[in-house]
């Protein structure tokens, strides 16, 4: 038996070698689906057909000794707001059931040039709106290190798919911290790129000025491989930049900790595991520096009030009209928009539309959207000031560890404030990763985080594997492993997702 | 902050206000989304308006990240999608078009 979650590069050297097939990979990921997913709930659909069919054409190509591309090995799951042509995209929502989308996202053409191999579609909360991927309408995903809590959100179902073995990989998307916020929970590595790093042609929007497509894999260097392959120009989305002409960010000797961000917000346990990170990377020659950052409350009200905003806007395409089901008769056209969409969103997303209407209507713009706005520009001061005294700043990527399924779902506010160590980067626009540090007591993952200047995905994801704990037989790969055979031996519970079809 | 710091939420908004806010945000609620919803939003926009305390002073309002312009690829003519793809998702069609409802209600019919 093969271990299909070992680092691509192991897996690739298997392959090169003929100890394993490309086959013999993707059954071990579809058996951990089989066996798990009724426990985790991480897949909407598996393309299990489609997979097994590219699975043989690839091996086919080895076997003839033409190696397929740099992600050949890699089995990747892909969160349900990305477009994969003829395949659902739900974006966890009732309003999309049944739509198909007519192209491939460019992130996932390129990952399939590049040899990897699509698997499924994850869970998230409705439209990438929420922090613990209990907000999706088809029922919440549960942390695979513990499943009475939440994997994070909204790419919780990317997160705890890598994380559980059921893929090598995932793709997610960061509005606010959706791929690096549920990475921390469930031990991954996540990264959010530069704005303009990677194409949003075939991300489903919702909030445009800050969305972003990552990867999410068991190692900073398995995320740096996809970054490699899905960033770049593409003539489809004018926001991307050419990476070769981009301006590189220079090698990181100096970074910075915001302690009073850690001390005022962060439980004991994500101090204690953050210190021996940050001892670990001083211990390396970095030199580490106190830095103060402005109130991560201004960031979050900030945040709040624009992605709203850009939210109502861009949620206003669905009238039930283009695509979405059917429902019943309509007299005029907007009895026909309001019914579809109170039937077709739900309660989270509802609440985001109605607080982005009411920051944009006249009384409300100037002392609210604009207000933040002016914020969003202070904000990159204060980091580009940052940027020219440190080359990363380093900080816990949550204030606590995962929560309990439920717990914050009544408490909209207390469900925000999870993200307010990862939005700050959506503001300017600029990279971070989240990489797992160590584990709570109960054994559940910490995450710290390396925010960067512009286009410094590489160096950071360079630190985040070295320092972290993600390297193959450290002491996060044991608890992994502890992790997924408990979760094999673990019964279905009684409200149990069911699985996912085929899509 | 620490979460027991956060200002406490003001007077949630009359379900009349809330419902106004519906109509432009072109949703149909119902009666008990109406009250839960109309009550979160106070305490989200009391949340919010902790941004007062931020000085912008002198700032100009940032719209995006980028500060890339005129991106615009070569206007070179490319077929679209055929009628069939641009329709294949739609609920109701008819010919080649989307099917949707008048845009104005029939004479004597009230609104819902």
């Amino acid at each position: 038996m093969i271990d299909a979650g070992r680092p691509l590069v192991f897996l690739q050297e298997a392959l090169r070698a003929g100890r394993c097939s490309l086959p013999e990979i993707l059954d071990e990921h579809l058996s951990s689906i089989a066996i798990c997913d009724k426990k985790i709930g991480s897949f909407l659909c598996v393309m299990e057909q489609e997979a097994r069919e590219r699975a043989g054409r690839l091996q086919g190509l080895i076997d003839r000794q033409r190696w397929p591309g740099p992600l050949c090995g890699l089995v990747v799951a892909v969160k349900d707001n990305i477009c994969v042509a003829d395949h659902p995209a739900t974006a966890g929502s009732r309003i999309l059931e049944g739509f198909r989308p007519l192209y491939d996202a460019t992130a996932i053409g390129r990952l399939e040039q590049a040899g990897a191999i699509l698997i499924g579609k994850t869970n998230l909360d409705e439209f990438g709106m929420g922090s613990s991927t209990e907000h999706s309408a088809f029922g919440p995903t549960r942390n695979p290190y513990d499943p009475s809590r939440v994997p994070g959100g909204s790419s919780g179902g990317s997160a705890a798919a890598v994380a559980a073995g059921m893929c090598s990989a995932a793709l997610g998307s960061d509005t606010g911290g959706s791929v690096r916020q549920p990475a921390a929970y469930c031990g991954v590595v996540g990264l959010k790129p530069q704005y303009g790093s990677v194409s949003r042609r075939g991300l489903i929007a919702f909030a445009s000025s800050m969305d972003g497509i990552g990867p999410l894999a068991p190692t900073g260097a398995d995320c740096s491989l996809i970054f490699e392959v899905i960033s770049g120009l593409d003539l489809c989305d004018a926001t991307t930049v050419d990476l070769e002409g981009a301006p590189r960010a220079g090698a990181i000797r100096r970074v910075g900790l915001p302690r009073g961000w850690i001390e005022s917000c962060c439980t004991t346990e994500i101090k204690d595991a953050f210190e021996g990170c940050a001892r670990r990377i001083e211990s390396c020659g970095f030199t580490l520096t106190d830095i103060d950052l402005p109130d991560p409350d201004w960031a979050a009200a900030a945040y709040y009030i624009l992605a709203t905003a850009e939210a109502s806007s861009n949620l206003a395409r669905y009238d039930g009209i283009h695509y979405g089901p059917a429902t019943g008769r309509s007299e005029d056209l907007g009895a026909h928009y309001r019914k579809t969409r109170g039937a077709g969103f739900g309660p989270e997303v509802k609440r985001r539309i109605l607080l982005g209407t009411h920051v944009l209507s006249a009384g409300h713009y100037q002392d609210h959207y604009e207000k933040a706005q002016r914020v969003r520009t202070a904000w990159r001061q204060s980091m580009d000031a940052l940027f020219d005294e440190v080359g990363a700043i380093l900080l816990p990527t949550t204030p606590e560890s995962p929560f309990l399924l439920g717990e914050r779902l009544d408490d909209p506010v207390r469900m925000y404030r999870s993200d307010l160590f990862t939005i700050g980067p959506n503001l300017t626009g600029y990279p971070a990763v989240s990489f797992p540090i160590g584990a709570t007591r109960a054994g559940l993952p910490v995450g710290a985080q390396l925010w960067g200047p512009a286009f410094s995905e590489r160096a950071l994801l360079a630190i985040a594997d070295q320092h972290g704990e993600g390297q193959p037989f450290g002491p996060l790969q044991r608890r992994r492993e502890e992790m997924r055979m408990a979760l094999r031996r673990a019964p279905v519970p009684e409200d149990s997702p069911g699985g996912a079809g085929e899509g | 902050m620490p979460e027991s710091d956060l200002p406490q939420s003001n007077e949630a908004p009359t379900g009349a206000q809330t419902g106004a806010l519906c109509d432009l945000a072109g949703l149909c609620l119902t009666p008990a989304e109406l009250t839960s919803l109309g009550k979160d939003l106070a305490q989200i926009l009391t949340y919010v308006r902790l941004i007062d305390a931020a000085d912008s002073s002198g700032q100009l309002p940032t719209i995006h990240p980028t500060q890339t312009h005129g991106t615009l690829r070569e206007d070179d003519p490319r077929s679209g999608l055929s009628a069939g793809d641009a329709l294949r998702n739609a609920p109701r069609t008819k010919d080649d078009h989307f099917r949707a409802p008048p845009a104005f209600p029939p004479a004597g019919d009230p609104r819902d």
